[in-house]
């Protein structure tokens, strides 16, 4: 990134080679469209190739990645041009603890080997595109982009308890959305 | 269940926690079935959402990727050349031309008109379109823009007081030693605007609004040529040439502890605005900090201001090369027009804001520096304003928006004030006392003043009767003047600054904050002791101290959405800035 800070654009190109996939599939959890995606990501390369003087050497490049990734994702939807998507950017959040102790009071745990099912994956779609936008950017930067607490805290710029806190009301929150599918599925 | 809450299982999984609690969770797993189960099923719902939706990129993504970037390094000043002409053309369209354009938006859904109706509507339009060649008047287009307002030329007279070249001011003392003493009641702050003598000529006005030329003015640092014949030891000359006041009220504040305190975050703020502001184009981005773009020039003008209020100029301080790639960012997006919103949304958006924010900070540095570099643009600015006044004497969200808002309203309120003492335009009497009447006409008896209309406030009446206070600050002429600020001093004690708590985001409002301390500190007394105090405590205990972010504020107010971390830092800062950022009219 120190390179391509520098202009450097045979750094940029392996830059891209090494992230295009993480990038790439962080906006595919929240559009879904692979062309779209492939845009998005193009267009977040160019903003980091452009604004690679803002970058401080000292944090994680991916985080910086990240941060502008949301960003841009937000900023697109407030456009409009991710209509597909079926979250808002304004659902309130009630206050996390008394939700999260709501959902484990109230949440039929499904059999694991449930979530194994042929459907798994578009049920799984749908539930996630069930989440908060703040909720589900935490679970997808943490279970499908593997990145750390502090990591994402320094994506989204919020405490580490927010995170934690967030990630679990996002789990528990998908697991009773999916509890709540098979039990409609068994009916 | 309640050890789901004491142990962090998902960290757990994710073996990411510090070593002791992982050895605490990992004991307590091995004997608690229900942690064991939910732990199991955690790991599945896990594993489930790593493998949904993982999609290949295309191969030639990489190639298409760096392909884009060389195009967009070569045409980068190519697009915005056409983009800024293109906007300008469609200004200039004749009425027809103008009227064929629109007419297209709706020919299109005339598939699924009567046969009868879409007759009935071409021979009315090809009437339309006879009269007009008949006509044969060249026309201008009726939007998106309005006539351009002239600027009266200023007449020549022979002044008696006599002018003498001076050398650059001795920043570490106050220059004209004037304390202002009008009071509230008995005459209007701009009647003791700066009379700048046989200045105020050719030599003050190179330009006149229509010579104004499209390419953007760059000034330089190189070229000290600010006006500092400004002496006029009879008059107050306090909001014209306020560089001698800033300068003074900052450093006895300064001497003071909480003077040191209150620096010293201001500081640890404009580094890091120092050090987010993109270099190439000296702007600041909202949109890179969770604002939105549609505000590039407002939240640039805040940064801009920000760095002003602590005497930090394109031409002193320490950070002169930012305030002055600043200062050149807004002046290359005006528009002919004298309009202060350029390429980012010409025509559309809330630009009344960008335009009432960008003025402002323009006026403010000119009134540090008096450097007529400046001038020609604040000109053409100011005639904007005022052509984009209401009849009911406020301002909307753009030039022809019929509703008047009260926020909106304010920093064109501010600009006029501050236009009206520089000279900038001598014709600003009746716009401001229209603006105060409309303030009038929306201010309860309680002093709450209204958004749109009398008593009603959509977002709380705090943020805007703030505003409305210090803008009948400005512009008070009577007595009953002095009593609705009473009444609102006591309103705005009622909700002062408080620190910011996690859930409580509607209750944080640097608006709120940045308006009601340049009220608060006109009121003086004991209500600003209070005020000051609160805001110190509030602002104070939540600037970011460490990491990348050091010295700004969180965007966590109810108007981050808008503006991100660049405006809620700068709003602070401003706030903080109150202590010495303008006089005290009635002191």
């Amino acid at each position: 990134m120190l390179a391509v800070k520098q202009g450097d654009q045979m750094a940029f190109t392996e830059l891209v080679n090494r992230h295009q996939r993480a990038l790439i599939n962080f906006f595919y959890k929240f559009i879904w469209d692979k062309s779209l995606s492939e845009d998005y990501a193009q267009e977040v390369f160019l903003k980091l190739f452009m604004h690679a003087n803002t970058y401080i050497p000292r944090a994680k490049f991916t985080t910086f990645m990240y941060r502008i990734a949301r960003n841009h994702m937000i900023d697109r939807i407030r456009r409009n041009e991710a209509s597909k998507n079926t979250f808002s950017l304004e659902t309130p959040l009630k206050d996390e603890e008394t939700m999260l102790g709501t959902f484990i009071a109230s949440s039929t745990p499904a059999p694991p080997e449930e979530i194994c099912s042929k459907e798994r994956s578009e049920i799984i779609k749908q539930a996630l595109d069930q989440l908060p936008e703040h909720i589900k950017v935490v679970v997808v930067l943490s279970e499908t982009q593997g990145l750390m607490y502090s990591e994402i805290a320094e994506v989204l710029k919020v405490p580490l308890g927010t995170v934690k806190s967030r990630l679990h009301y996002g789990m528990l929150k998908l697991k009773a959305i999916l509890a709540e599918t098979y039990k409609k599925t068994e009916n | 269940m309640a050890c789901i809450k004491k142990y962090d299982l998902i960290g757990f999984l994710k073996k990411d926690l510090p070593e002791k609690e992982m050895a605490g969770a990992e004991e307590h797993v091995k004997n608690c079935p229900e942690c064991r189960e939910e732990l199991n099923w955690l790991a599945n719902l896990s594993s489930a959402v790593s493998r949904t939706g993982e999609i290949e990129p295309s191969k030639d993504f990489s190639k298409r990727v760096t392909d884009a970037l060389s195009e967009a390094l070569n045409d980068a000043n190519d697009t915005e050349k056409a983009a800024y002409e293109q906007d300008r053309a469609e200004e200039e369209l004749p009425l027809l031309q103008w009227f064929i354009l629109k007419l297209k938006d709706y020919v299109q859904p005339a598939g699924s008109m009567r046969a009868w109706a879409l007759s009935t509507c071409c021979h009315l339009l090809l009437f339309i379109i006879i009269a007009l060649i008949i006509m044969q008047t060249p026309v201008k287009a009726p939007a998106p823009e309005f006539p351009m307002i002239e600027i009266s030329p200023v007449e020549k007279t022979e002044s008696t007081i006599s002018w003498e070249p001076r050398n650059p001011p001795d920043w570490s003392k106050n220059e004209i030693g004037v304390t202002p003493t009008l009071g509230l009641a008995e005459q209007m702050p701009w009647d003791y605007s700066v009379d700048f003598g046989n200045l105020a000529s050719e030599e003050f006005y190179p330009l006149s609004s229509k010579d104004f030329a499209p390419i953007p003015p760059v000034i330089s640092p190189q070229k000290e040529n600010y006006v500092l014949k400004v002496r006029d030891k009879t008059r107050a000359l306090i909001l014209a040439y306020i560089a001698p006041f800033r300068n003074e009220e900052r450093n006895e504040f300064l001497k003071t502890e909480n003077g040191k305190l209150v620096n010293e975050s201001i500081q640890n703020g404009l580094k890091w605005l120092v050090k987010m502001q993109d270099k190439p184009t000296g702007k600041w981005q909202p949109e890179l900090q969770l604002g939105k773009e549609e505000y590039t020039i407002g939240i640039t003008a805040l940064a801009l201001m920000s760095f002003s209020g602590s005497n930090e100029t394109h031409l002193h301080g320490n950070h002169k090369e930012t305030v002055l790639k600043g200062v050149n960012y807004l002046l290359s997006q005006q528009m002919k027009n004298g309009k202060l919103s350029g390429l980012i949304g010409p025509s559309k958006g809330n630009y009344m804001y960008n335009h009432g924010i960008a003025t402002l900070a323009l006026l403010d540095i000119y009134s540090m520096t008096l450097d007529k570099t400046l001038l020609p643009a604040l000109e053409a600015a100011v005639s904007f304003m005022v052509s984009a006044q209401n009849e009911s004497g406020g301002w909307g969200y753009t030039v022809d928006a019929e509703i008047t808002d009260s926020s909106v309203t304010g920093w064109q309120v501010m600009s006029l004030v501050y236009a009206k003492n520089l000279n900038i335009n001598k014709n600003l009497n009746s716009a401001l006392q229209k603006a105060k009447k409309w303030y009038d006409s929306i201010t309860d008896t309680d002093g709450k003043t209204g958004y749109r209309e009398r008593s009603s406030y959509p977002n709380g009446y705090l943020a805007l009767t703030s505003v409305g206070m210090f803008c009948r600050q400005l512009l008070a002429t009577s007595s009953s003047d002095t009593e609705i600020l009473a009444k609102e001093e006591q309103l705005l004690l009622q909700q002062m600054p408080v620190r910011f708590v996690k859930g409580n985001e509607r209750n944080t409002d640097y608006y709120y904050y940045y308006y009601g301390s340049l009220a608060m500190y006109q009121q003086n007394g004991p209500a600003w002791k209070q005020w000051g105090a609160a805001l110190q405590d509030s602002l104070l205990n939540i600037q970011q101290t460490v990491g990348a972010n050091a010295g700004s504020w969180e965007p966590v107010d109810r108007w981050s959405n808008y503006g991100g971390r660049f405006y809620t830092t700068s709003m602070a800062i401003l706030a903080l800035e109150s202590n010495f950022r303008f006089p005290r009219f009635n002191k």
